[in-house]
């Protein structure tokens, strides 16, 4: 079980918080002041903090992420902020921050997000080849095989699967794909995502298949294919 | 004139300017009066010293007889008929012999100019005269009477006193009425202020003919005005569309929720309330988001994201991006631009301002349409489709926050994604413009 430091002043957010990560099977620790968060996650092996970036007291949320850093502590940190602006964004990720979310945001996003912070460390590394059950894709040769079929894919909806299929059951939304996928952040209220999942969809499933990929409603998509299907 | 009023002229600047005007021009023409009474006065008397030096050494040579003396002291004083300028004589002890002047002071200097009050045989009179000593011990005396001089002299002064007082007068009205008038002009100004204080927003300053400083400034006043009601207009229809466009999703929130309340709501039922309410506040949450990122980058704080990027990248991006949902339409995109166009920008921005015009083109695109995406240098970047276009009217007021045209109510979208376009634009220093017909142009260029 994921063990995740929520480092928030507002009780009432950090409730919440808290409830969306334990929905997510993580173990959630409170602190509500940077002193107490260095402290805790200096002494606790954490998975993962959500560090809000406005705290009372002396330290904020970039003391506290400067001071873990310099103590060598590399716990992978999401920074929460009510400033969206990239000024602050770039301050974040270069204070040694992992990933950061503006406020208001969707508890889904977050709990998304968080999964993806605490697993990142083991998933990506520089295999040649990716093999996530049904899907398999050859990342030299930017090739993918469903069922052991090959499928001809477009550079873009290659990248989308591989996206996806590093990310087996794991629910992930739209913003995330997008900025990963397309390389450009911010949210795109549009149903493009969509498409372009519907377009993947048709070339990769069979109708005598349960599905690939699955849609979250009003969230995003699950990636389900790590069970081979059965001869 | 009260005294309230006596204190506002004294504050007024233009009563202030026209006394200053006042002082200066009467202190200057009264050193002019001075300088002409004095040269008058000078050519006077040099006119009268040099008559007095010509008949003293001329006429009356020192060794001139008693007997000749008189005679020539008679001869000219029976010429002098008016007794302006006369001769006369006195023995060594200081008695009168003959001539006009009755009585000579004694000790008087001889050969120089000098002038007294002295009887004369029309009573006493002022003179200036020039003793002479001869040799025999009498003395001959010129005098002048300068009686006509100086009445002269007064009738001078006398003008310049009237004339001076005269132009006090009218200066002073002058000032008055220039100062007044300016007041009353200030007094409108401060009045429609006033007017526009207590919430006639529409009210101007009225500027005059004259195209003075006063209306210059009226003018630029006016103009601040126009700015700041277009400013309340926006931020008021803003509120008022906000307040407007959320009561649909809080009326329907509200329903959602107050069905999965109900005590025999069974679960599949709950379980879509719930998720149309999330849908709902997803939905507010997007337009707040909207609303924030306008603010913020309209506040220019986003400026510190630019970076060199290559905009035709960023174009072709959005155009990939975009063109799957075209294409399921049967719409085509078209692209002319070339390989690389470097910019100085924040590439998220870009991407979401271009994207926007994107969406919208493929979403007000009639099935089977056409999209045509170019990009020049400059850059000049614009978007046209081949939809029904946005009413001539109505292509400026688009880019404002929440307008959204009528006919698209309908449609899914919260009326900020040409005020987010028109916000990142002018963040760039481009000027966006929706123009068209038949189909919409949106295009972006250097402002």
């Amino acid at each position: 079980m994921p063990r995740i430091l929520v480092v928030e002043d507002d009780s009432k957010s950090a409730e919440a918080i808290a409830s969306v990560l334990r929905d997510e099977g993580m173990a959630v620790t409170l602190s509500d002041n940077g002193a107490q968060a260095f402290l805790l996650a200096r002494a606790g092996a954490f998975d993962g903090i959500v560090l809000d970036r406005m705290l009372p007291g002396g330290i904020d949320g970039i003391g506290v992420l400067d001071m873990l850093r310099d103590a060598e502590i590399m716990t992978p940190v999401l920074i929460l902020s009510a400033l969206s602006a990239l000024e602050e964004r770039v301050r974040g990720l270069r204070a040694g921050g992992d990933d950061y979310l503006a406020k208001p945001f969707e508890p889904i996003e977050l709990a998304a997000r968080v999964t993806a912070l605490v697993r990142r460390r083991r998933n990506e590394g520089s295999a040649t080849m990716l093999d996530a059950g049904r899907v398999r894709i050859d990342l030299i040769a930017r090739q993918a095989a469903v069922d052991g079929a090959a499928i001809d894919l477009q550079p873009r909806e290659l990248q989308l699967l591989e996206y996806l299929a590093r990310r087996p059951d794991r629910p992930v939304t739209r913003a995330m794909i997008f900025e990963d996928v397309w390389g450009y952040r911010y949210d795109p209220r549009t149903n493009v995502i969509d498409v372009h999942i519907t377009r993947l969809r048709r070339k990769i499933e069979r109708a005598d298949a349960p599905p690939l990929i699955e849609t979250l409603r009003g969230t995003g998509y699950v990636f389900r294919g790590t069970q081979a299907l059965a001869p | 004139m009260s005294f309230a009023a006596l204190r506002r002229w004294r504050r007024s600047s233009s009563a202030r300017f026209a006394l200053l005007f006042l002082l200066l021009f009467g202190s200057t023409s009264a050193a002019l009066f001075g300088f002409v009474y004095a040269r008058s006065i000078a050519y006077f008397n040099a006119q009268t010293d040099e008559w007095l030096v010509r008949e003293t050494g001329r006429v009356m040579r020192p060794d001139t007889d008693r007997a000749t003396a008189l005679e020539r002291v008679a001869a000219h004083n029976a010429h002098d008929v008016s007794h302006l300028r006369t001769f006369a004589l006195f023995d060594p002890a200081g008695r009168h012999v003959a001539g006009d002047l009755l009585d000579l002071p004694r000790g008087l200097a001889t050969d120089v100019p000098i002038e007294l009050v002295a009887t004369t045989r029309g009573g006493p009179a002022p003179l200036r005269l020039m003793v002479r000593r001869l040799a025999n011990g009498d003395r001959f005396v010129a005098s002048q009477d300068l009686r006509q001089t100086r009445s002269f002299a007064a009738e001078l002064v006398g003008a310049m006193i009237q004339a001076g007082a005269a132009m006090l007068l009218l200066g002073l009205a002058g000032a008055l009425a220039l100062a007044a008038a300016q007041e009353r002009r200030i007094r409108r100004l401060a009045r429609s202020l006033q007017q526009i204080m207590a919430g006639k927003l529409g009210a101007r300053l009225a500027t005059s003919s004259r195209r003075d400083e006063l209306d210059d400034f009226a003018a630029e006043v006016n103009r601040t005005l126009d700015e700041l009601q277009r400013l309340m207009l926006e931020v008021k229809s803003a509120g008022d569309n906000i307040a407007h466009d959320m009561r649909t999703p809080l009326t329907r929130l509200l329903a959602n929720l107050q069905r999965a309340n109900t005590k025999d709501a069974q679960p599949a039922q709950m379980a879509d309330s719930i998720s149309e309410a999330v849908d709902e506040v997803q939905g507010m949450i997007a337009m707040f988001n909207a609303l924030l990122r306008i603010a913020e980058i309209d506040e220019g704080a986003r400026r510190t994201g630019f970076r060199a990027i290559d905009l035709a990248r960023v174009v072709a991006d959005v155009a990939d991006f975009h063109e799957v949902a075209a294409i399921e339409r049967g719409i085509t995109i078209a692209r002319a631009m070339p390989e690389h166009l470097p910019f100085e920008g924040d590439a998220d921005l870009l991407f979401e301002a271009v994207g926007n015009l994107l969406d919208n083109a493929v979403k007000y695109t009639p099935d089977g349409g056409r999209i045509l995406i170019r990009l020049a240098d400059g850059p000049v970047l614009s978007v046209s489709d081949t939809g029904p276009g946005i009413p001539a009217g109505e292509q400026n007021r688009v880019t404002q926050r929440f307008h959204r045209v009528e006919a698209s109510r309908q449609l899914p979208g919260n009326g900020l994604g040409l005020a987010l376009v028109a916000a990142i634009a002018r963040l760039h220093r481009l000027d966006f413009r929706i123009g068209g017909g038949p189909g919409c142009v949106a295009t972006l260029a250097p402002a």
